[in-house]
């Protein structure tokens, strides 16, 4: 096929689940229950299922398109369809919603760490040691990456029982009544929902390093369902526990629910919660990195190592000035943006585009033959 | 540093020897005072006759008895080479042009026989003593097992391989000879099974050995670190053990073993991380016990890694995990204690290692006696003097004992040496270092490559049906077939016969 890369570098179809589901997952399954709520309330579950399955829309054109590009990714798509230069200035803009996501990754976490663990460690050590790990792994390849997305799927997967304490405390009738939005409201829902899935579009980049493309996308496709059940189930549960009130006034409802968690050795769970969501960052940061470095790569043509700190580098820059919480939700609303507008606006066109130009193709050669 | 497997380079070595000349050679050799010369018989025959060897390297019994009375007997009788051949009732006997050749020999204990000193043909009789200085049995003390076999390896490479071939009675099992070192000339052997071990594991083991190029092999660990794949990890890459059982058990599931002359120790690869916590006592023992201590062994390696690391973390940044039942006793514990709890937890667990490395150093009835004053009179006395807590005391006692559980000594080092990291992580940022150093860790174990093979199969790249034998040791019914992560090439080990009872037989 020619759009893979050397056999030695390639991993297996399955664990593109893991690499995958492991991106998607990130720091905003701590707090997007109170994001998703603006709008359709406790019926914005279904707007969150609704943008889970169009997912699976967006997974298939992706795999479309990288069929029919030159080497497999998303940085030859677009020298194909562009031109060299437009082509890289395109990808260069990939680049930057890169490193947008990576940002949004990590600050929210050390938000966390600040308010509930560590008041008084400064912004640029907790960055500087969540850059040095993730950098550390992805300098291994991207199988050890591979590897850490793998344990990065068992660890927190584990934490889904822990559930059951809530469900205790569940006051069922909060769901009621159903269905009493109206269209709008679910969309503005839906709108908010997405920050939490994103992560798929780095199948863009994934394509060429799966060793059997054609199996490779039913796991995609299991990543996707696995990444939208997860926080369905979360939001499920804290819907049940909390009424919309005390949702719109609490941060970060998932370590809210955690902390009626006891056992006679362990007072306070939400600490297990926090440490254990350092698994589930730095999977989606890896990648992440990963990509960045592949971009400047293929692109520049700079090396892995230097490209890994200049990116590793650029990220601690951006992080740097954004000491205020409100950039956070700012962040937030820049990345929610730009993601509906790659995943729902870009691809469905460049797949167009791309149908056009192998229509029109298809014709000539019909043409040429005649 | 990460290695390739790149071919064995063309030492420029033995060019240059074969400029010797034999008068050369026995120059050098005469210098020692070691070296005997002789002609055996005296007087007017058709050769003369002349023997050379060290006389400290060879069977002086055969030399007289065999040797030298043939030659005697049979003088008038000898006019060249062949005829000579013919008499020596001994078995290897070489007739060699090259003087570099007589040489090497020369110095692994053979006897050169020259006739009429000027010819260039030479012949080599080996009559060397290999059993003369080394110890006939070892007790496997090491890696001490209460049930089955405790006949171990010793230092002389043949003995070894005898060992191997009484329990591994089939000509599939196969010794290949590699010579190594430039000074020590050791005799390395490869070992594994034609037909079964795959052949890029022999390959890559054999290109690693004739690629060394280095004076002296002191010991078999010493091969291992220069062949590993990764010289810069505290982790052993290949599992290295003086048991019988277990060399046997590795090459019959499709592994390679490296023996060296020299050395009780034999080296097996391409191992995994969880090999080494296997015991040979898991099969002599029940499937479900042995399964148990299995699950207990494993545990254990990571209660000693992380309850120290767990004790500073907990009591310097986060004693809101604790209830209050709990904390009460370990604030009445450390309410004298003048330290952080990482000074604390670094001075005990030092201490410990000091015990024991004064213990491995010392012979052993004064060790025994050094561990009871040390354990006891040392920990009582620092917590009287209130220098650390009791509660700490009892962690650091348990991380020490649970370290030992490792079969492999190599691994239980690098447990231990695993906790000074976690725990100045610990006190550098809590919880939070901790999960970086265990991501830390788990980033490391996973470049790691033993062989070619990736370290942590089959947990990651996760291998479905390799687990019969791994955290659990399944009933032999279930261990009919080799760990597919080899590359065996025959699959199944045996066939047991299905004549399972029915609950309708009654």
């Amino acid at each position: 096929m020619g759009k893979q890369v050397k056999e030695s570098l390639t991993v297996s179809p399955y664990l593109l689940w893991t690499l995958i589901h492991g991106t998607q997952m990130g720091s905003t399954l701590l707090i997007f229950q109170s994001r998703i709520i603006n709008g359709a309330e406790m019926d914005s579950l279904f707007s969150f299922a609704a943008v889970g399955l169009s997912l699976h829309l967006i997974i298939a054109m992706m795999f479309y398109l990288l069929s029919h590009s030159t080497e497999g990714d998303i940085i030859s798509l677009h020298n194909q369809l562009f031109g060299k230069w437009v082509g890289s200035l395109m990808t260069f803009v990939f680049y930057g919603y890169i490193l947008l996501f990576i940002v949004n990754e990590l600050r929210p976490y050390i938000e966390v760490i600040h308010v509930w663990v560590f008041p008084y460690t400064p912004l640029w050590s907790l960055s500087i040691l969540f850059l040095l790990v993730a950098s550390y792994i992805v300098s291994g390849g991207l199988r050890v990456i591979t590897g850490i997305c793998f344990f990065c799927v068992i660890i927190p997967s584990l934490l889904i029982p822990s559930l059951y304490f809530p469900l205790k405390q569940a006051h069922w009738t909060n769901f009621l009544p159903l269905f009493n939005h109206n269209a709008h409201q679910f969309a503005e829902s839906a709108y908010h929902s997405l920050t939490t899935m994103l992560g798929v579009e780095f199948l863009l980049l994934l394509y060429p390093f799966i060793k059997n493309q054609e199996k490779s996308k039913k796991w995609a496709h299991i990543a996707v369902a696995h990444s939208t059940l997860i926080p369905l189930i979360i939001a499920f549960v804290s819907f049940s526990y909390f009424n919309i009130q005390e949702l719109q006034h609490t941060i970060w409802p998932t370590l809210i629910l955690s902390k009626i968690i006891r056992f006679p050795f362990l007072e306070r769970f939400d600490y297990i919660y926090i440490f254990i969501w350092f698994f589930v960052i730095i999977s989606a940061c890896c990648v992440g990195l990963w990509g960045a470095i592949r971009i400047l790569k293929k692109t520049i043509g700079i090396k892995s190592r230097p490209s890994l700190w200049i990116t590793g580098g650029l990220v601690f820059v951006i992080m740097l000035p954004m000491k205020n919480p409100m950039m956070i939700e700012k962040l937030d609303s820049v990345l929610t943006l730009s993601g509906w507008i790659l995943l729902y606006g870009y691809i469905p066109l460049l797949c167009a585009w791309m149908s056009l130009r192998r229509w029109f193709a298809n014709k000539k050669s019909m043409h040429n033959e005649n | 540093m990460q290695r390739n497997n790149e071919p064995a380079k063309d030492s420029t070595k033995q060019m240059k020897e074969a400029h010797k000349t034999i008068a050369e050679v026995l120059r050098l050799a005469c210098k020692s005072s070691d070296f005997h010369q002789f002609s055996p018989v005296e007087g007017d025959f058709p050769v003369r006759i002349q023997i050379s060897y060290f006389q400290t390297l060879v069977d002086n019994l055969k030399i007289n008895r065999y040797l030298v009375s043939e030659i005697q007997k049979n003088i008038k009788h000898i006019n060249g080479i062949e005829d000579m051949k013919n008499i020596i009732p001994l078995e290897e006997i070489n007739v060699t042009y090259d003087a570099a050749e007589v040489e090497r020999k020369l110095i692994k204990g053979y006897v050169l026989i020259q006739l009429n000193e000027t010819d260039d043909a030479f012949i080599l009789v080996n009559v060397n003593i290999t059993e003369r200085g080394h110890r006939l049995s070892n007790d496997t003390e090491n890696e001490f097992s209460v049930v089955g076999p405790k006949v171990g390896f010793v230092e002389n490479i043949d003995l070894n391989i005898h060992l191997l071939r009484q329990q591994m009675a089939v000509p599939e099992l196969v010794f290949e000879e590699v010579t190594v070192g430039s000074m020590s000339n050791t005799k390395v052997m490869i070992v594994y099974l034609d037909g079964v071990t795959n052949d890029q594991h022999v390959q890559t083991a054999r290109q690693r050995l004739q690629a060394i190029d280095v004076d002296i092999i002191y010991d078999s660990s010493f091969l291992d670190q220069i062949i590993s794949d990764n010289t810069n990890t505290p982790f052993p890459l290949f599992l290295s053990t003086e048991r019988v059982d277990r060399v046997i058990y590795a090459i019959s599931s499709g592994q390679v073993a490296v023996f060296s002359d020299g050395s009780p120790y034999v080296i097996t690869g391409p191992s995994t991380f969880l090999d080494f916590f296997i015991s040979p006592e898991d099969y002599y023992v029940p499937w479900i016990i042995g399964s148990f201590f299995r699950i207990i062994r494993i545990m254990s390696v990571f209660f000693s890694v992380f309850a120290t690391p767990l004790y500073v973390a907990i009591l310097t940044y986060h004693f809101a995990v604790l209830p209050e039942a709990l904390l009460e006793p370990l604030i009445m514990s450390r309410s004298h204690v003048p330290f952080p709890p990482v000074i604390e937890a670094i001075f005990l667990e030092i201490t410990i290692e000091l015990l024991r490395e004064a213990g491995a150093r010392l012979p052993t009835k004064i060790g025994q006696t050094l561990g009871i004053v040390g354990g006891i009179v040392i920990g009582q006395a620092t917590v009287h003097a209130a220098l650390t807590s009791n509660i700490l005391l009892i962690i650091v006692a348990l991380t020490a004992l649970a370290s030992f559980t490792t079969p492999i000594f190599k691994m239980a080092n690098t447990i231990r040496l695993l906790r000074f990291p976690f725990i100045l992580l610990a006190a550098l940022w809590g919880g939070l270092g901790i999960t970086a150093g265990f991501l830390l860790l788990t980033g490391h174990l996973l470049r790691l490559k033993s062989l070619g093979t990736p370290y942590l199969v089959p947990i990651f790249p996760f291998r479905t049906g390799n687990f019969s034998d791994s955290i659990i040791r399944a009933s032999y019914a279930f261990m009919t077939s080799r760990s597919k992560y080899l590359k065996p090439k025959v699959l199944t080990k045996y066939q047991p016969k299905e004549d399972k009872e029915d609950i309708n037989d009654e």
